[in-house]
């Protein structure tokens, strides 16, 4: 059996619409959460021609729910779970995810199914695209009929259509069980997270430190139980970015004056030898902070007005970044580089370029070896002719390829710079949609 | 016929033995200097002023500091193993053990170095005999030596291990306890919300720890926070309008982690310390507020002490205050000046 075909939990909604349906009142007819005025406003807008309008507005109905349904996880997992210590118990879930995020997130959860993340995801760039476009690029270029269709059923099909839009059942269990009872190493629920595919790995990770920091009396004493057990059995395969959360999190309930939570990572963190990944101050927690803005800045529609600003106060903070907030600072700062598949931020640019500038090629060997194999997000990119471009670029530019051979044992990552080294598009896209297949995520 | 000698150093010594051999810390020069590290710690002063320094003895500085999540240390000196070495370390560092720094000896091969080392953080931040002693793990052995008042020092190990060491001539057998300090502290804190309820008994652990090393007597009770009126016999009080809401000083600092809100938890502890030093009872809720300070109660013709009771008002109070729990009161403390503590809540266990 396949690692990736073990999974812990999986997004139960089935498709809904019947692939040959093309007409959109009949796509329509099958959303139960939307009102019928909602319905007959779309219809009207589509009838009308106005597609950008009409796949804008379902959009944001159907991310509005997703991020509703996330929100009842607790504004605190949600937090852990994306790694944003800038998210706290007062923040907006509105405000502060992004439509990359709840769509990553819900696919992570299982509230959606990997196939409809990924067309969730193409309509989110369709969508990003032309709100992105100058005014007389707009006149010229406008969303077809098509590409309003796709977007208006990858919505209906995948949120608006289903009956509830919750986190996969067996998830539910498992972080329920996690907090209710021991696990032993002889679990099923462990014996399958040892099989799964690296991203419920790090989710289940993730879910322990959430759970640590949230939970008290018998519950907490049951995580930590869990977490003594899962910390160690995973340790090996876990990445250095999954370590630093771990030693941070440690930092945090330490400070936080936590001490039975503390205790009880402080056993695991002994048993595994962990402690190199405790920062030994919280100036990480700053970075990873404006690492996020530029994030989100990133993600909303008029990314390349938002990102010069956080970009540039990345640039100011210090020349080195400390290493437990280098892998988000780098997604952050690469993805300015790389911008989308439509373009990039100009304005940015230069921010971008004076922080890569500054890695030093011991840090760039760390981030090639221990977190781009597992970072989707850049992995995303080099599915689009644009990103690609831009990364072969600055895989020249910086010397990535000499860089990797003293520190890259992963062959994927080998072979990716190696091609982009010699920017070979086509390769590089077929690596980097085999490292996320490997993580876990849908990809065709 | 010559005087007799009486001299603790060897009982003392065998106890220490003894002690670090449970610890697995069993070395001849840890002994040796141990045992001159509490002689000197017992009446430990400087230029009359009295100094509570905390000496941790351990054999890895690198993972005890990794354990301290964020910290900081300064190196101090280094001499070979055995008691002057020991005696050194005191001396160049107690006068700097301050402020939450606190003095370590570290054991090498060949040799004893020794510094101060602390945690960084807030006020809530876990202490270092928390993360190292009380929650520590024998896979990091490190033993703890501190005067807990005048005259008593205590040394404990990872393994719930300790010595109480008495050098007063009398009541050799009442404990300066943390134990009824952790009492009294639980009736503080049975109402604060539950995410809250553990950094808030470390505050007051803290707090208690500075009074009871303060040398003076202190009595302090506990009402219900259902209550909006004190009892009628503390009238005679100065009541906090609002009451210093502990619980709610720490969620801010929780949500806010800045500087005013820590700034604010602190200006809160030094006030109450100076409350609980002062004449007269320190009122407190069981919602972790104190209510009100400075009351005087008339009880000496109500006849509800018990006869035979010696001691002086403190005391006679603090009895009285006994027959009041259940009747409007929640618990009761009482703390003499030479650090002797009791306490009784409604469950009425005694020490």
């Amino acid at each position: 059996m396949k690692s990736n075909d073990v999974t812990l939990w999986k997004g139960q909604n089935p498709a809904i619409i019947p692939p040959t349906e093309t007409n959109v009142d009949n796509i329509l007819s099958y959303s139960r959460q939307l009102h019928r005025r909602d319905i007959s406003q779309l219809t009207s807008s589509f009838n009308s021609g106005n597609y950008e309008m009409t796949s804008s507005y379902i959009w944001q109905k159907s991310i509005a729910l997703l991020k509703n349904q996330l929100g009842n996880l607790g504004i605190l997992f949600i937090a852990e779970m994306l790694d944003r210590p800038d998210i706290t118990e007062f923040s907006s879930i509105e405000q502060k995810l992004s439509d990359y995020d709840a769509i990553t997130l819900s696919e992570e959860l299982g509230f959606i199914s990997g196939t409809g993340a990924l067309r969730l995801r193409h309509s989110y760039e369709k969508l990003h695209h032309f709100g992105s476009l100058e005014e007389d690029e707009a006149d010229e270029f406008q969303m077809t009929i098509d590409e309003c269709i796709g977007i208006i059923r990858a919505c209906v099909d995948n949120v608006v259509g289903q009956e509830r839009i919750e986190a996969a059942l067996d998830f539910q269990q498992f972080r329920g069980s996690l907090e209710e009872e021991s696990f032993e190493e002889d679990s099923t629920e462990i014996q399958r997270l040892l099989q799964s595919p690296y991203f419920f790995k790090r989710t289940s990770i993730r879910v322990l430190i959430s759970l640590i920091k949230s939970t008290s009396g018998a519950q907490l004493e049951n995580v930590l139980v869990n977490a003594n057990l899962i910390i160690p059995l995973l340790w090996k395969v876990l990445k250095k970015p999954e370590r630093w959360q771990i030693g941070r999190a440690y930092a945090d309930v330490f400070v936080e004056g936590k001490s039975k939570a503390a205790s009880g990572l402080r056993k695991a963190l002994l048993k595994v030898k962990g402690f190199d990944y405790v920062p030994e101050d919280l100036r990480s927690n700053s970075y990873i902070k404006v690492a996020n803005e530029i994030l989100v800045a990133h993600d909303s529609m008029q990314n390349y007005y938002n990102e010069p600003a956080p970009t540039k106060l990345l640039s100011e903070m210090g020349s080195i970044i400390p290493i437990p907030a280098l892998p988000v600072c780098l997604t952050a700062v690469l993805s300015v580089r790389l911008g989308n598949s439509y373009g990039n931020s100009w304005a940015a640019q230069s921010y971008a370029t004076s922080i890569l500038k500054k890695i030093s090629q011991d840090r760039w060997g760390y981030f090639l070896s221990d977190c781009l194999s597992s970072d989707e997000r850049i992995l995303y990119k080099l599915s689009y002719k644009l990103p690609i471009m831009m990364w072969c670029d600055l895989v020249k530019e910086f010397e990535l390829m000499s860089i990797a051979k003293d520190n890259v044992k992963d062959k994927d990552i080998m072979r990716l710079l190696e091609e982009s080294n010699s920017g070979k598009q086509e390769n590089i896209k077929a690596i980097a949609m085999r490292l996320i297949n490997k993580l876990g995520f849908k990809t065709s | 016929m010559g005087a007799e000698f009486v001299s603790l150093r060897k009982q003392l010594k065998g106890a220490i033995s003894d002690f670090l051999d449970i610890e697995k810390m069993a070395c001849p020069h840890t002994e040796n200097g141990l045992v001159e590290v509490i002689n000197a710690l017992s009446l430990y002063r400087e230029e009359g002023k009295a100094l509570f320094p905390k000496i941790f003895i351990f054999d890895d500085l690198s993972t005890v500091l990794k354990i301290l999540a964020v910290h900081d240390h300064v190196r101090v000196g280094e001499g070979p193993k055995g008691q002057s070495t020991c005696i050194d370390a005191l001396k160049k560092c107690a006068p700097l053990a301050q402020g939450g720094w606190a003095i370590y000896i570290l054991r090498k091969n060949a040799s004893f170095e020794y510094g101060l080392f602390r945690g960084i953080g807030s006020v809530l931040t876990i202490s270092i005999e928390n993360a190292l002693i009380n929650n520590g793990m024998r896979d990091v052995p490190v033993i703890m030596a501190q005067q807990l008042s005048e005259k008593y020092v205590k040394v404990e190990g990872v393994s719930g291990n300790s010595i109480l060491i008495n050098f007063g001539a009398t009541r050799s057998d009442v404990e300066p306890s943390t134990e009824g300090i952790n009492r009294f502290i639980n009736t503080i804190v049975l109402n604060v919300p539950a995410h809250i309820k553990e950094q808030t008994s470390t505050f007051y652990e803290t707090l208690f720890s500075d009074v009871l090393r303060a040398g003076h007597g202190t009595l302090a009770t506990v009402i219900s926070h259902r209550k909006k009126l004190l009892p009628k016999r503390f009238h005679d009080s100065i009541v906090l309008n609002p009451p210093i809401d502990i619980p709610l000083n720490i969620q801010s600092l929780l949500s806010s982690n800045d500087i005013e809100s820590n700034c604010r938890l602190e200006a809160s502890a030094s006030l109450i310390k100076g409350m609980m030093l002062s004449d007269g009872i320190t009122i407190f809720n069981d919602a972790g507020a104190v209510v009100a300070y400075n009351t005087f109660i008339k009880h000496t013709s109500s006849g509800h002490f018990s006869q035979g009771v010696a001691g002086g008002a403190r005391r006679r109070t603090f009895d009285f205050l006994i027959s009041m729990i259940g009747k409007g009161l929640e618990s009761a403390f009482m703390q003499s000046q030479d650090g002797a503590v009791l306490c009784k809540e409604t469950s009425h266990e005694e020490q």
